[in-house]
C-alpha cells in the first residue's frame, strides 16, 4: 500500500499499478523518534505523521509539496522509507498553465513507479478506480473546517453535536469524478485529471480561495468549528477572517495527538449551548432550593439558592486529588453552613473541568454559560467577562440579554493563569497573598518580556541577581498577565462594563494591571470565585 | 526613544505621526550615515545608506513602492525604477527601531498565528496599523517559504491592492522553467499596468547586465574572501541581502560589489591564530547585545550567511531574460529539496575553509528549522563543528539569552580543540 495524506494526491493512479493508495491521517502520543531527525516547532501533523512513518508500518509514501513541514518530513523521509515520492504541487489552482505542469508531474510520478515497482500502468484499471461524485448535505449541520482534524476528534465532535457533521478540511473532502474522457491518450487522460484534482475546492496552500467562500454562505451550515493545527499558519489566516461573517464559529487548536484533553470539550460543549439557546430562560420552574457546583482545578466552589434565587450559603474547598470527592466534600460544607441536607436540594448542576465526574448532579454544563449566567444576575450592565482561574482563562462577550456572542480561552500554555502567578511566586518564594499587595507597591518599570513560563521563571531569577525590587518583578509578572488577557479581550472585541471572576480576581496588583490596560475599571464581586457556582445554581432553577 | 514615540502613537491609534515620525528619524540616521563610521570601510559605508534609502524610499513614495517577498527578483523591479520594500529588511529596520513589538503583539491580537514568523508578524502589524503607507501593488514568489502566500493575501485585501503571486515549482525542468518564465512576462506586464507605463524589454536587459556586472564582483570578492579576512558583523551581513535581492539590477546594487571588491582586497590576510571563521545558516538576530559582542572582539569572524549566496552567480542570458530570471528562481537553494541548501552551504564552507557553522531556527520558520538535523548531521560528516541555535531573528521575546549563552560558550570551547 502507498500512503497519501493530502486531497490533491493521485490516489486512484495506482490502481493502474494493481496498488492501493490510501489516506493516512496519524496521531502521535509521543514524538520521541521525529525529534531526532527534524525541529520540534515543526507543524503538530507533520510530526505525528514523521513519528509514525519511522515506527514503521509505511513503506510507500506518496506527499504534495504542501507546506514546509511536509517538505521537510519529505527530505527527511527520504533517506528512511523504501519509496518516498513529493509530488510538485502547483500553488496557482485556476490557471491552464498549471495544469498542464500538473499533468506533466503525474507522468513523472508514473514513469518513477513503473521504474520502482518494476510494473506497467494499465489505463482501464486506473479509469475504474475513479470514483463518483458524491451527494450534498441538504439539512442544518456543522461543519468543521480548517486544518486536517484527526479521526478520534471528528468523532468525539460528531458525538457531542446535535446535528450532522460536515468535514471541510483536508481530510473530510472526498473526491468525486464526472465525465471521464474516453481517451486511451496517457498525456490527454492525465490533463484531465490533474484539471480534476486542482479544481476541487481549494484548500487554503492554493492561491485562489475565493470558492471557499461557499461553505459558509450556505444557508444549511448552523455553525463552523474551526480546527488549527499547532505551528500550521495557513488556517489562523481564515479564522481571522470568517470570525465576523455571522456564522457562529469556535475556534479550537490541537496537536494532533489521538486524545483531545478538558479545555478542547469545553470550548466545543460551550459552542453547542450557544447554538441551542434555552427559550424559557427566566422563567424559574424548579422551586425551593437548587445548588451550583463548579469544580476547578484547584478548588470546588458551591453555591446553595433558595427559591428567590438568595444565597444562603456557599463554601470552597480544595478539590484535591478526585474531583468527586472535593466535590462531596464541598456540598456537605456548604449544607451544613445552612442547616439543609442533601434531600432538600431540588437540583444540582456541575460546571467546571471537573463537571462530568460529579454523577450526583442532575446536569452539567461549561463554565462558559455558568459564568455568563452568574454575571449577568449580578450585574446586568456587563458585556465583557474576564475570568482568570488555576488553570485557564477566558474572555466572554455578552449581549443586552446576557446571551454569549463569543468567547476566547488561552490556548494550553500558562501564560496569562493563576498557574503562571503560582509559579512565579514560588519563584519568588513568596505566598499570593503577600504577591497580591506588593504588586501594588512598585517603582520602576520592568518589562518581563518572555510570556513562556519556563523562561519567565529564569528572567525572574536573573531580576533577583540583579538586587531588582522584588515589588517591580512583581509588578513586571502582572503587567505580563495583564497584556495576555489584554489580547484575548481583544480577539473577542470586548467593550465595558467589565466584570473580572475566578480566583485571581482577589490579586490586586493584578487587577490594577488589567484596569490599567483596558483604561477602564473591573467590575468585582465581593467573592468572585464564586461566579461559576453561581450561574449553575441559577441554570438549576430553569 | 524614537522606538518609544511610535509605540505610543501606534498605540494611540495615530499611525499618521508615527510614520511622520518613523521618517524623520530615518532622514536623520540619513545625514549621519553620510558622515559614516570610522571603523567601517567605504564599501560598507555605502552599504549602510543604500539599504536606508531603500527603506526610506518606500515610506516616502509610496506611489511608486511595491510590498514583496524577499525573494521577488530586484532585476525586474529595478528595471521599472521602483521602490521595493521587502519584508525581511523592512521588520528588521523596525527592529533596529526598538518599536517591532507594537506591531508584532498588534498582529497576533488581530488573529495572526502566534506561530507565525515574526518577519511577517511585523510587517502585516506595520501595514494593519497603518505605518506603512498603501503601495501601488504586492507580488510575492510562493518560494522561500508558506508564509508568503498567507501574508500577502491578507495585505492585498487589507490595502485592496493588486496582488501577483508568482508560483515557483520545486523541480527544476524545463517544463518549470517555461512555466515561471509566463509568469514572469505576465509580472512585467502586470507592473507596467498598475504604473501606467509600457514594458520595455531594453531596461529589462540593461537591469539584468547590472545585475550580472554585479554577480561578477561579488563572485571576485567571494573567492577573495578565502584568504582574506574582511570585518563583518551581522547588521552589515544582514543589509547585504538587499542589494542582493531587492536592489539587484540598480546601480547602487553594482556600486556596492565593486566597491567591496576593492576593499577585500586592502584587508589583512587571514590569521587562523588568532580569529575563527564562522558561517552562519539563516537569518540573524543582530539586536542580540551578546551575540554581537560575541562577533566584535576579533576572535569569531563572521564570514557570511547562508543567505547571501542563494543564488548562482554566473550572467543571465540577457538574450532571454524571462527564462533566465526563472531559472534563478528555481535554483536559489531555498527552493525545493534542504539538500539542495546543505549542498551550496558544505562546499561554501569548505571554499572559505571555515571553523564551524551556526544554524538558527528561526521561531515558527519550518522552511529552514524543518531540516536543521539534516544540516548539521551533514556538515559534521564533513568535519565542520555546527551549532544549533533556538531564537527568532527579530522578535527579542522568543530568544533566551541564557540558553545562547550557554550553548555558545560550549561552542566555542568545542572550537577550541577542534582544530
Ligand atoms: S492543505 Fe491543501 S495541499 Fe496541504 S495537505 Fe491539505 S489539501 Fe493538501
Ligand atoms: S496542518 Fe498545515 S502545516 Fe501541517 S501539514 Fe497540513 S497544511 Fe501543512
Ligand atoms: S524566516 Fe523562515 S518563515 Fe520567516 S520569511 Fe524567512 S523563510 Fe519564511
Amino acid at each position: 500500500m502507498i500512503a497519501s495524506v493530502c486531497k490533491y494526491t493521485p490516489d486512484e493512479l495506482f490502481a493502474g499499478f494493481g496498488e492501493s493508495c490510501q489516506r493516512i491521517n496519524p496521531t502521535a502520543l509521543a514524538f520521541d523518534l521525529s525529534d531526532q531527525y527534524t525541529h520540534p516547532n515543526l507543524c503538530s501533523f507533520a510530526k505525528a505523521l514523521l513519528q509514525s512513518c519511522l515506527q514503521g508500518g509505511v513503506e510507500e509514501l506518496l506527499l504534495t509539496e504542501c507546506c514546509d513541514s511536509l517538505r521537510r518530513v519529505g527530505d527527511v523521509l527520504k533517506q528512511k522509507l523504501k519509496f518516498v515520492y513529493l509530488l510538485d504541487l502547483p500553488h496557482d489552482n485556476n490557471g491552464v498553465c498549471a495544469v498542464d505542469l500538473y499533468a506533466g508531474r503525474l507522468l513523472d510520478l508514473i514513469y518513477a513507479y513503473e521504474t520502482y515497482s518494476g510494473e506497467k500502468f494499465d489505463i482501464a484499471a486506473f479509469k475504474a478506480a475513479l470514483p463518483q461524485a458524491k451527494e450534498t448535505i441538504s439539512q442544518p449541520y456543522i461543519s468543521i473546517m480548517g486544518a486536517r482534524i484527526n479521526d478520534e476528534l471528528y468523532h468525539s465532535i460528531a458525538k457531542m453535536a446535535k446535528l450532522p457533521v460536515k468535514t471541510d478540511t483536508c481530510t473530510g473532502v472526498s473526491k468525486g469524478f464526472t465525465q471521464v474522457p474516453k481517451t486511451e491518450d496517457l498525456q490527454q487522460l492525465m490533463r484531465w485529471y490533474a484539471h480534476a484534482l486542482l479544481r476541487q475546492n481549494a484548500c487554503l496552500r492554493m492561491e485562489n480561495i475565493a470558492d471557499r467562500n461557499q461553505i459558509w454562505n450556505d444557508p444549511h451550515l448552523k455553525g463552523v468549528i474551526y480546527h488549527t493545527v499547532k505551528f500550521c499558519d495557513f488556517y489562523g489566516f481564515e479564522y481571522a477572517k470568517i470570525r465576523n461573517k455571522g456564522v457562529p464559529i469556535v475556534k479550537i487548536e490541537t496537536e494532533y495527538t489521538p486524545t483531545s484533553d478538558g479545555q478542547i470539550r469545553t470550548r466545543i460543549e460551550a459552542f453547542m449551548e450557544g447554538l441551542t439557546p434555552q427559550k424559557q430562560k427566566s422563567h424559574s420552574i424548579v422551586t425551593g432550593y437548587t445548588a451550583g457546583m463548579d469544580s476547578g482545578s484547584t478548588s470546588t466552589n458551591v453555591v446553595i439558592l433558595d427559591k428567590d434565587c438568595q444565597i444562603v450559603s456557599y463554601a470552597i474547598v480544595p478539590t484535591g486529588a478526585r474531583s468527586l470527592d472535593g466535590a462531596y466534600r464541598a456540598l456537605e460544607q456548604a449544607l451544613q453552613k445552612a442547616g439543609l441536607k442533601k434531600e432538600d436540594i431540588n437540583r444540582i448542576v456541575s460546571t467546571g473541568y471537573g463537571r462530568i465526574s460529579i454523577n450526583f448532579a442532575d446536569q452539567d454544563v461549561t463554565e462558559i454559560t455558568c459564568h455568563a449566567k452568574g454575571v449577568y444576575f449580578l450585574d446586568s450592565s456587563v458585556r465583557t467577562i474576564i475570568d482568570i482561574g488555576g488553570q485557564d482563562s477566558k474572555v466572554i462577550r455578552l449581549d443586552e440579554e446576557g446571551n454569549v456572542t463569543d468567547f476566547v480561552m488561552n490556548d494550553k500554555c500558562a501564560a496569562g493563569t493563576g498557574r503562571f502567578l503560582d509559579m512565579m511566586a514560588r519563584t519568588l518564594e513568596m505566598d499570593l497573598g503577600v504577591m497580591s499587595k506588593l504588586g501594588l507597591q512598585w517603582n520602576e518599570e520592568i518589562v518581563i518580556s518572555s510570556m513562556c513560563t519556563v523562561f519567565a521563571e529564569s528572567e525572574v531569577i536573573s531580576l533577583i541577581a540583579q538586587n531588582k525590587e522584588i515589588p517591580d518583578i512583581v509588578h513586571g509578572l502582572n503587567q505580563s498577565v495583564a497584556s495576555k488577557i489584554y489580547a484575548l479581550v481583544k480577539r473577542v472585541q470586548g467593550v465595558g462594563p467589565y466584570m473580572m471572576t475566578g480566583g485571581v480576581a482577589n490579586n490586586k496588583g493584578v487587577v490594577r494591571a488589567i484596569e490599567e490596560k483596558l483604561g477602564q475599571p473591573l467590575l468585582i464581586w465581593q467573592i468572585p470565585d464564586l461566579c461559576g457556582a453561581l450561574g449553575a445554581a441559577l441554570l438549576a432553577k430553569e | 526613544m524614537l522606538g518609544q514615540m511610535i509605540e505610543d502613537r501606534i498605540e494611540d491609534h495615530n499611525p499618521e505621526s508615527a510614520l511622520a515620525w518613523l521618517k524623520r528619524g530615518y532622514r536623520l540616521n540619513r545625514i549621519k550615515l553620510a558622515v559614516g563610521r570610522r571603523d567601517y570601510l567605504p564599501s560598507q559605508n555605502y552599504l549602510s545608506k543604500i539599504c536606508m534609502d531603500a527603506i526610506l524610499n518606500p515610506l516616502v513614495h509610496p506611489e511608486r513602492s511595491c510590498i514583496v517577498n524577499i525573494f521577488m527578483p530586484g532585476e525586474v523591479l529595478q528595471s521599472f525604477s521602483l521602490y521595493p520594500q521587502f519584508c525581511e529588511a523592512f521588520a528588521c529596520y523596525l527592529n533596529g527601531t526598538k518599536c517591532e513589538r507594537v506591531f508584532i503583539d498588534w498582529a497576533e491580537a488581530n488573529g495572526v498565528p502566534e506561530t507565525f514568523c515574526s518577519y511577517h508578524k511585523t510587517l502585516i502589524g506595520a501595514a494593519e496599523a497603518g505605518l506603512l503607507p498603501k503601495p501601488r501593488f504586492i507580488a510575492s514568489t510562493t518560494m522561500a517559504c508558506d508564509a508568503n502566500i498567507n501574508t500577502f493575501r491578507r495585505l492585498s485585501e487589507h490595502y485592496d491592492c493588486p496582488l501577483f503571486i508568482i508560483d515557483t515549482p520545486t523541480t527544476y525542468d524545463v517544463e518549470a522553467v517555461s512555466y515561471l518564465a509566463d509568469q514572469l512576462r505576465a509580472l512585467v506586464d502586470f507592473i507596467a499596468q498598475n504604473l501606467h507605463e509600457k514594458p520595455d524589454l531594453e531596461k529589462l536587459i540593461a537591469s539584468i547586465r547590472r545585475a550580472n556586472r554585479a554577480n561578477a564582483l561579488y563572485r571576485q570578492f567571494l573567492e577573495t574572501l578565502q584568504t582574506k579576512e574582511y570585518p563583518n558583523n551581522m547588521t552589515l551581513e544582514m543589509y547585504r541581502i538587499i542589494p542582493l535581492q531587492s536592489l539587484l539590477g540598480s546601480r547602487q546594487s553594482t556600486e556596492y560589489f565593486r566597491l567591496s571588491a576593492q576593499d577585500i582586497k586592502q584587508c589583512p590576510d587571514v590569521d587562523r591564530t588568532k580569529t575563527k571563521r564562522i558561517l552562519w545558516m539563516h537569518t540573524l538576530p543582530f539586536y542580540q547585545p551578546w551575540l554581537k559582542n560575541f562577533f566584535a572582539d576579533g576572535k569569531y569572524n563572521l564570514v557570511l550567511c547562508d543567505l547571501n549566496f542563494v543564488n548562482p552567480l554566473e550572467p543571465l542570458d540577457e538574450a532571454h531574460p524571462y527564462e533566465a530570471i526563472a531559472k534563478k528562481l528555481l535554483t536559489n537553494t531555498f527552493n525545493g529539496r534542504f539538500e539542495n541548501r546543505i549542498q551550496a552551504v558544505l562546499q561554501m564552507a569548505q571554499n572559505l575553509e571555515v571553523d564551524g557553522v551556526i544554524q538558527l531556527c528561526h521561531w515558527g520558520c519550518k522552511q529552514s528549522s524543518g531540516g536543521a538535523f539534516l544540516a548539521k548531521n551533514a556538515l559534521e560528516e564533513n568535519g565542520f563543528p555546527v551549532l544549533v541555535l533556538d531564537g527568532d531573528g527579530i522578535d527579542g521575546r522568543n530568544l533566551n539569552e541564557g540558553q545562547l549563552r550557554t550553548r555558545i560558550e560550549a561552542f566555542k570551547e568545542m572550537l577550541g580543540v577542534a582544530r
